[in-house]
């Protein structure tokens, strides 16, 4: 169950997706870090806002309650973990979960209320009260979602997304990649890919390959991964741990599909530590005669 | 008075009329005998029929035939199923009605035009 509009619910609910009540701030507030993960279990702490002084009594005269409920679609896991103060913090086991996660924040009734009404309630509402059950919504947030993938890596090695093979076929020709597997396929030809072998052991060129090999391959990665759709998008990351490792960097680095082909650029360069000066680098420090 | 849709269409098939977005706030009156209040609201306007529906949380409509239904005056207005005829909305005016179920129950309810 997705919070993104509102409920035409048969008396008036607090909720930002509707103005049926005024102030209509309802919020599950996730910073930054706040959602952390290691082997066993997720660990997610928020704060639920609202200004509703109502809601507030409600809950300490233990007529209303808090709480999140917790859906992955992916994995059908669906829990419901009540909270007592607006502070909220819940554990799922790792194995539970997959995916995108889906924490919609609530306040209910856990009693019945006979003549509800709430402070800023709609002049549609007139001086109406309401008949509200145990488990009514009263208040509501818009849906938080996360990506619960545990192997996230921060790209400290590319090896870990991205696989330089040599082509079975081609003795030449140009570079071709392949974003359908677990890491990104980067295919040499025969000739192409042992002078790449021949380059990589010497450990005074690896600037000079980042630039002129992964470079391209992870900009045209980023590229490939902008262009899909919300769906699309959503499979990839599930399916494929390159994706969701990038992914993983563009959000961190902001960049969006909204963002230009200049910020995905620099994007690219930032993931792999300045390929370019790194490349420079190496030739001079060749040219120099092994002086940097 | 936005009912006939379609300015502009060429070709020979007959105008279909054109939904008029319908804003829609409801609340139980009372719960025994199946009444509702309901304020609605269209931004452009709108003369003619209104359908209720009673949605799921997902929004899905579900059968929601109608007994009677009440202008604000209390003056009875025609109903069909669930559609109501002869309300007047004025562009972004409340129109306040009640209505009966035919079959008391506690649901969501939301408007349409089509």
């Amino acid at each position: 169950m997705r919070n993104t509009r509102a409920k035409a619910l048969p008396y008036p609910v607090l909720t930002p997706l509707s103005d049926d009540v005024i102030p209509n701030t309802f919020s599950l507030d996730c910073a930054q870090g706040d959602i952390t993960c290691d082997t066993s279990r997720w660990s997610i702490r928020g704060k639920i806002s609202h200004q509703s002084t109502d809601l507030n009594r409600l809950v300490d005269a233990g007529r209303a309650a808090y709480g999140i409920h917790v859906e992955c679609p992916r994995t059908f896991f669906r829990a419901w973990f009540p909270h007592s103060t607006t502070d909220v913090h819940l554990e799922l086991p790792a194995s539970a979960v997959w995916s995108t996660v889906e924490l919609s924040a609530f306040c209910i009734a856990s009693k019945e209320i006979r003549s509800y009404c709430i402070e800023g309630q709609h002049q549609d509402y007139r001086s109406a009260s309401f008949s509200i059950g145990v488990g009514d919504i009263l208040a509501f947030a818009p849906t938080v979602e996360f990506d619960a993938f545990l192997d996230i890596d921060p790209v400290k090695k590319i090896s870990s997304i991205l696989d330089i093979r040599k082509s079975d076929l081609r003795k030449s020709g140009p570079v071709t990649i392949d974003f359908n597997s677990e890491r990104i396929q980067l295919e040499l030809s025969h000739d192409d890919y042992n002078s790449y072998i021949e380059l990589r052991a010497d450990p005074t060129l690896r600037g000079l390959l980042a630039s002129n090999v992964i470079f391209p391959a992870i900009l045209q990665s980023l590229n490939y991964l902008l262009r899909l759709g919300d769906d699309e998008l959503e499979e990839a990351k599930a399916q494929q741990r390159w994706c969701r490792s990038l992914w993983a960097k563009l959000e961190k680095a902001g960049i969006t599909h909204a963002s230009t082909p200049e910020q995905i650029f620099l994007c690219a360069q930032e993931i792999l530590k300045e390929p370019v000066r790194r490349g420079l680098g190496d030739i001079l420090c060749q040219l120099n005669g092994g002086a940097a | 008075m936005n009912q006939s849709g379609t300015d502009g269409d060429q070709g020979g098939g007959k105008a279909q009329p054109r939904p008029v977005a319908i804003d829609l706030r409801s609340f139980q009156e009372d719960s025994q005998e199946g009444t509702y209040q309901l304020v609605a609201r269209s931004p452009d306007g709108h003369d003619g029929a209104i359908l209720v529906d009673a949605v799921t949380e997902e929004g899905h409509p579900i059968s929601c035939p109608l007994a009677a239904a009440w202008d604000e005056a209390g003056k009875p207005l025609t109903v069909e199923g669930n559609r109501i005829t002869g309300i007047p909305l004025q562009a972004g005016q409340p129109a306040r009605l009640k209505i009966q179920l035919k079959q008391a129950a506690r649901v969501a309810l939301r408007a349409s035009t089509l």
